[in-house]
């Protein structure tokens, strides 16, 4: 049975990564493992040996209490892998070598959107995060829908996301009622978002369709459109959640997955540079 | 009071029910507070109540629903609609199942008491 | 619910009558509309340029389905030295439509009339910058709304907001604030943001946990709620970039002085800059 990681701390960001995580794992059927990390001020850090060891339990016993107290204001009601793990440390380190000890299929963190992209960009560029062999999902924020748009682009193996959205679900106990949307995302300065006709029927984004249809996810609705990052993001509000593959550099796909307010599932895919 | 007024209020935001009750209570009129639709439904087939003050919008159970079924079962109790999500649709279908009246939220507490004492000043002059 | 809607004969205030109608009507909420005049104008009669708005005013309450139905043969009778109340016949509505001319300095009359009536908020007009003011007392939406004890809505559009957006800088909500965004989510069939307001040193632990308690109660409400985070320096830019197509609401609760100082900062900014119409919420 597959796991996601989720990184939780007790504030709101968390919160809201909580409810949706715990909705995704009971779709896939996969186990929650949450980590929480207590990082000392560097004025706490003490001594050593015995001293150290006490110091550093007390800390792990406030970290334990704090995700107890979220999970049960949460209420959260899904398939748990263990304990929740508390390192005391640096969030960075001890994430990523949580996730080298363990086998994650999934990790997953929350994030409060703010209007300046550039601070989800940062996120992107965190060690743990770029580091990451497996798919990130980051929980802006909860949108009641089970609408999931792929967003797509040039820089994208459509096929490969589909191959790798698929097999998130492969112990799924049951198909989830999920609608799917292909958006194939074309930048352009225009006055509103264009909705260009599909075309040719040999693109990448009807190999997609394909593929859904063969895996039994149905007929997804296919959209190709132009327009800027903003008016993008505006339009894509309504989705429950946006896969894509994870934005390695600057580009107007990547700032339209900064801009989104919705959760986002970011797939590692091998970098196209010169299409990006 | 001659006969006490009974009242039902059926909320599913304990605070309103909180507030309410005993400064009803203070008037003079028996109250019963219900915070689950269903309990409420049950304790209206159970006996009838002279006014029930109702929510709009309840997990389980539509308001709309408790009243309608409130009004079958006894046409002569006056029910007293309250909501959070008012809109004109919600208050003419309410009025055409025989509302007494309808309050948005908020209210202060002296307004639904005045809407209560109009009620139940009908009830005892027919 | 009640609502009081105070008005001078300015274009900002057509504009809020509208508005608070559209509310009203929509909320069967029992109305005080309150006219308001100069107090150098005589002493016997109100101008006919008033008595001529407020009959405006009362007709956008007044359509035949509305639960103000009604209010003919209206005549404004003089209750006191600088009021008048207006009486009408024909009010077969099931709501309240009261009608009272106030004057002298407006901002004391708007809030006289308030603690009379305690409504559950006030809709006032703001005005554009360089045009006409409550009657020369500049600023009065945002004295208003530092002062009153209840809500404040100043309507500078007519329109229907995506979103409402409420912006959140310390940890007192109340009940009545949560209410009215109901009411107006619902009416505009509107979203909802709940955006924190970040200082220097990030989110405050007890604002952040206000906001996810407020994000929980809407979303087990069915309404549509987003979460956002802005920097208090960002966030005259973010209000102008939101009014475009966004309601903007500001929670002003009791505070601290420093908290106070910011806020009125904060309020100024919301209500001067902002294209759309801003609710304070109290």
């Amino acid at each position: 049975m597959g796991k996601s990681l989720i990184y939780l701390n007790e504030d709101l960001a968390s919160s809201i990564a909580l409810r949706f995580a715990a909705q995704i794992v009971k779709q896939t059927g996969m186990k929650l493992q949450t980590i929480h990390v207590e990082e000392p001020e560097k004025e706490e850090q003490a001594g050593t040996g015995w001293v150290r060891r006490t110091w550093e339990q007390g800390l792990i016993e406030a970290g334990r209490d704090s995700v107890q107290r979220l999970l049960k204001t949460e209420k959260v009601d899904c398939s748990f892998a263990g304990e929740a793990k508390v390192v005391v440390g640096d969030p960075e380190t001890a994430i990523m070598e949580e996730l080298l000890h363990g086998i994650y299929d999934l990790y997953i963190e929350g994030y409060l959107n703010t209007p300046h992209s550039q601070d989800f960009h940062d996120l992107l560029a965190t060690r743990r995060l770029r580091h990451m062999s497996c798919p990130v999902l980051i929980v802006k924020n909860l949108v009641p829908s089970n609408r999931v748009l792929f967003l797509l682009s040039e820089a994208v193996d459509s096929t490969q996301l589909i191959q790798d959205f698929t097999q998130l679900f492969s112990q799924a106990p049951e198909r989830p009622p999920i609608e799917v949307t292909l958006f194939d995302y074309r930048f352009m300065e225009t006055e509103t978002l264009r909705f260009l006709d599909n075309g040719n029927s040999a693109s990448p984004i009807h190999d997609a369709e394909k593929l859904l249809m063969e895996k039994g996810w149905g007929e997804p609705e296919v959209l190709i459109v132009q327009g800027t990052p903003e008016q993008a993001a505006h339009y894509l509000k309504d989705y429950g959640l946006v896969v894509s593959s994870y934005p390695t550099r600057t580009s107007p796909r990547a700032e339209l997955i900064a801009l989104i307010p919705n959760p986002v599932l970011l797939f590692k895919q091998a970098v196209q540079p010169e299409k990006e | 009071m001659s006969e006490q007024t009974s009242i039902l209020i059926l909320d599913d935001e304990p605070i309103v029910t909180k507030r309410l009750k005993p400064s009803l209570e203070k008037k003079g009129y028996e109250v019963e507070t219900f915070t689950e639709s269903k309990d409420a439904l049950q304790r209206i087939r159970q006996r009838t109540f002279d006014i029930v003050v109702t929510d709009l919008k309840m997990e389980g159970m539509d308001g709309m629903q408790f009243l309608t079924e409130v009004k079958k079962r006894s046409p002569d109790t006056e029910v007293i609609v309250i909501t959070g999500f008012a809109t004109m649709e919600t208050a003419k279908e309410s009025f055409q199942k025989g509302v007494f009246d309808f309050l948005a939220k908020p209210f202060k507490l002296g307004e639904i008491a005045a809407v209560i004492e109009k009620a139940d000043a009908k009830r005892r002059g027919r | 619910m009640k609502i009081l809607l105070a008005a001078d004969i300015e274009n900002y205030s057509y504009v809020a009558a509208q508005e608070a109608a559209r509310f009203a009507v929509n909320t069967w909420a029992d109305v005080t509309l309150l006219g308001l005049e100069h107090a150098d104008k005589g002493t016997h009669e109100i101008s006919q340029r008033l008595a001529k708005a407020l009959n405006t005013y009362i007709e956008f309450f007044t359509a035949p389905s509305s639960p103000f139905a009604g209010f003919d043969d209206r005549s404004l009778v003089k209750q006191g030295d600088k009021t008048w109340e207006m009486t009408a016949s024909g009010q077969e509505g099931r709501k309240k439509l009261r009608v009272l001319v106030r004057r002298g300095d407006a901002l004391e009359n708007i809030l006289a009339q308030t603690w009379e009536d305690e409504p559950d908020f006030i809709v006032v007009g703001g005005a554009v910058a360089g045009k006409p003011e409550w009657l020369g007392e500049i600023n009065l939406p945002q004295k208003l709304a530092s002062t009153a004890p209840c809500s404040v809505l100043v309507v500078k559009e007519k329109k229907d907001p995506e979103t409402v957006v409420c912006c959140l800088d310390h940890d007192h909500v109340s009940q009545e604030s949560l209410e009215i965004i109901n009411q107006l989510v619902t009416q505009h069939r509107a979203q909802l943001k709940v955006v924190g307001i970040a200082d220097g040193k990030g989110l405050a632990g007890k604002v952040e946990a206000k906001m996810n308690e407020v994000l929980r109660y809407y979303t087990e409400r069915g309404i549509r709620s987003w979460v956002e985070l802005v920097k208090s320096e960002d966030l005259s830019q973010f209000a102008r970039n939101a009014s475009a197509s966004s309601l903007i609401g500001l929670w002003l609760g009791k505070q601290s002085l420093l908290k106070k100082i910011f806020s009125k900062r904060m309020l100024e900014q919301l209500i001067g800059e902002a294209g759309s119409s801003v609710l304070i919420l109290k």
